[in-house]
């Protein structure tokens, strides 16, 4: 069978089945808001995890690492993988199980709406809303771009990109109205199964196609005498000792600022549930980096010479030279399948925070479910019209958003775990850390420069959350009021 | 172990493992360990390992289940 007729057989059959799981969920989802929502806040360790992990590795982890990893060698694994190993299950404890606990007490079914309610005002929750969207919206756009071309590329041309990417979005869309969070969690396993399979079978391939009949050993040596900084840590740009800093910090916390993370957090059955994960987390996010960084060791002597952006091609090159068709063809989905699970949970989020955070819950449940669905199309809609018309400024947006999360982060922090912390401090430190964060971007180069050194060698991202804790504390004391709004319920 | 121990230990132990992950001090080398084991690989496995039974033994004393 050639590689095009196994890709198409195995992408009906992964649409297929995405739709049969939305359909599965269809019959509970309509039956409340809590229901569609936040899967009645039921759902168990083990498709919470998926949820969580399938949300959190978007296709960059597939496509983007391998990349920078075919330049930058093993140092990518090291400045990413250990810290938030450890660091993202520490802030499912300190944020996300207390916003979990707070959330069923004060009936709230999005982030915003949870801190819109703690602080006792509306203020809070539609600039909490206004920044999620500000930084979601680049995210999915850069998503469905990478679905689109990936499309393009497998199929040789015969879908289009501007198709591909359609079908891409219209599909999420469909099961993710069909059967709301409950649908969106049971695909993510589905999906996030795809590709960590797909990367921890495809390491082993790569390895003997690298190293030979010696495998692994084999191909480390291969890398050596190829060029052994590979093997190493570089010490300029990322990984000076100030840049490393502060991207330990940011890629630890960002994970938890990002609503479509959080709101499954609070979709948690029991903080025992919560536990469980941050156990399995760790070893789940090995699985999964140390195959893509090696992608794109291993492509660096497989494909020597690639420049700059070119090595982002090293999954599709190594995958298409290394693997039989069927095999390929799964490597493709699961490109596919890392997208859509992200992008999934990014429109029932936005949808349902439009629903209930812009327009007020609605006194008829049923009426709730009918606007998010609505809402969750004018979000999808809203995605595709910023890809076809948004330029390329809209791409560059994508790595501000990445960093830009961490400037909510005090306030998601402290609006569940310091009982003083009021409105005015909320609103004061969001708006000052990101003023500071925008600042310090236009220092290290524009739009671009999220990644580059600002003041001091730190990346913007560490200025933007030092003006948030500052904000945090000198707009609650300065304001003069408790702020105990909803804070008795949680407990701080 | 009361309460204030286990945070005092969990204080601690972050600290640690921060500063171990910060490890300008060291020579990040290139050596293959055992002629197919990269260095750093070896030491991030290592680190993550520690961190791993640090999130276990956290799980376990630090977070208080309160449903």
């Amino acid at each position: 069978m050639d590689p095009l007729t196994s890709f198409f057989i195995a992408l009906v059959a992964y649409v297929v089945l995405v739709l049969g799981v939305g359909l599965m969920a269809t019959r509970r989802a309509g039956s409340s808001s809590e229901e569609y929502f936040l899967a009645g806040r039921g759902l168990g360790t083990l498709v919470l995890f998926m949820a969580l992990f399938g949300t959190n590795c978007t296709a960059f982890v597939l496509v983007g690492i391998p990349g920078q990893a075919y330049h930058d060698g093993l140092g990518v694994f090291s400045i990413n993988a250990p810290i938030i190993a450890l660091g993202i299950p520490l802030t499912f404890w300190a944020i996300g199980s207390p916003a979990r606990r707070l959330a069923r007490e004060l009936g709230a079914m999005t982030p915003a709406e949870l801190y819109s309610r703690r602080f006792g005002s509306r203020a809070v929750g539609v600039v909490m809303f206004a920044f999620f969207t500000i930084y979601t919206l680049p995210y999915m756009v850069t998503a469905i771009r990478g679905a689109a071309v990936t499309l393009t590329v497998v199929t040789e041309g015969q879908i289009p990109e501007w198709i591909g990417g359609a079908a891409v979005l219209v599909i999420a869309l469909v099961y993710t109205s069909l059967g709301g969070m409950r649908a969106t969690a049971w695909t993510n396993v589905l999906q996030g199964a795809i590709f960590l399979g797909f990367m921890v079978a495809a390491f082993f391939v790569f390895a003997n196609g690298v190293g030979g009949d010696d495998g692994i050993a084999g191909a480390m040596r291969a890398v050596r005498d190829h060029d052994p900084e590979l093997l190493g840590v570089q010490e300029t740009g990322l990984y000076t000792p100030a840049a490393w800093t502060s991207w330990s910090l940011a890629i630890s916390l960002t994970v938890v600022a990002f609503p479509h993370m959080l709101v499954r957090l609070m979709a948690a059955d029991s903080d025992r549930t919560l536990k469980n994960i941050c156990r399995l987390y760790p070893v789940a996010l090995i699985a999964l980096w140390a195959p893509a960084v090696m992608v794109g060791v291993f492509g660096a002597v497989a494909f020597p010479g690639l420049e700059g952006k070119e090595s982002d091609r090293i999954f599709s090159m190594m995958v298409t030279e290394y693997l039989p068709p069927a095999l390929s063809a799964l490597g493709f989905l699961a490109v596919l399948a890392a997208v859509m699970s992200t992008l999934d949970a990014q429109i029932l989020t936005l949808g349902s925070m439009l629903s209930r955070d812009i327009l007020r819950p609605s006194e008829d449940p049923k009426g709730d479910v009918r606007r998010g669905r609505a809402f969750g199309v004018v979000i999808a809609v809203a995605v595709f019209v910023l890809w076809r018309v948004g330029g390329q400024s809209i791409f560059s947006l994508a790595s501000v958003s990445f960093s830009g999360y961490v400037t909510l982060t005090p306030v998601l922090f402290l609006g569940l775990r310091w009982r003083r912390f009021n409105a005015a401090g909320a609103l004061t430190s969001i708006l000052g850390a990101n003023a500071v964060y925008f600042l310090a971007l236009e220092s290290a180069g524009g739009l671009g420069g999220a990644m580059s050194p600002a003041w001091f060698g730190f990346l913007p991202v560490m200025w933007g959350f030092l003006a948030g804790c500052a904000g945090a504390v000198l707009g609650t004391y300065l304001s003069g009021d408790r702020g105990e709004a909803g804070a008795a319920a949680s407990g701080t | 172990m009361s309460k204030r121990m286990n945070n005092t230990i969990a204080w601690t132990g972050a600290v640690a493992l921060l500063a171990l992950h910060l490890d300008f001090w060291r020579d990040r080398g290139t050596a293959l360990l055992m002629g197919w084991l990269p260095q750093e690989l070896a030491w991030r496995a290592g680190w993550m390992l520690l961190s791993t039974l640090y999130l276990v033994w956290f799980c376990r004393s630090v977070w208080v289940e309160e449903d």
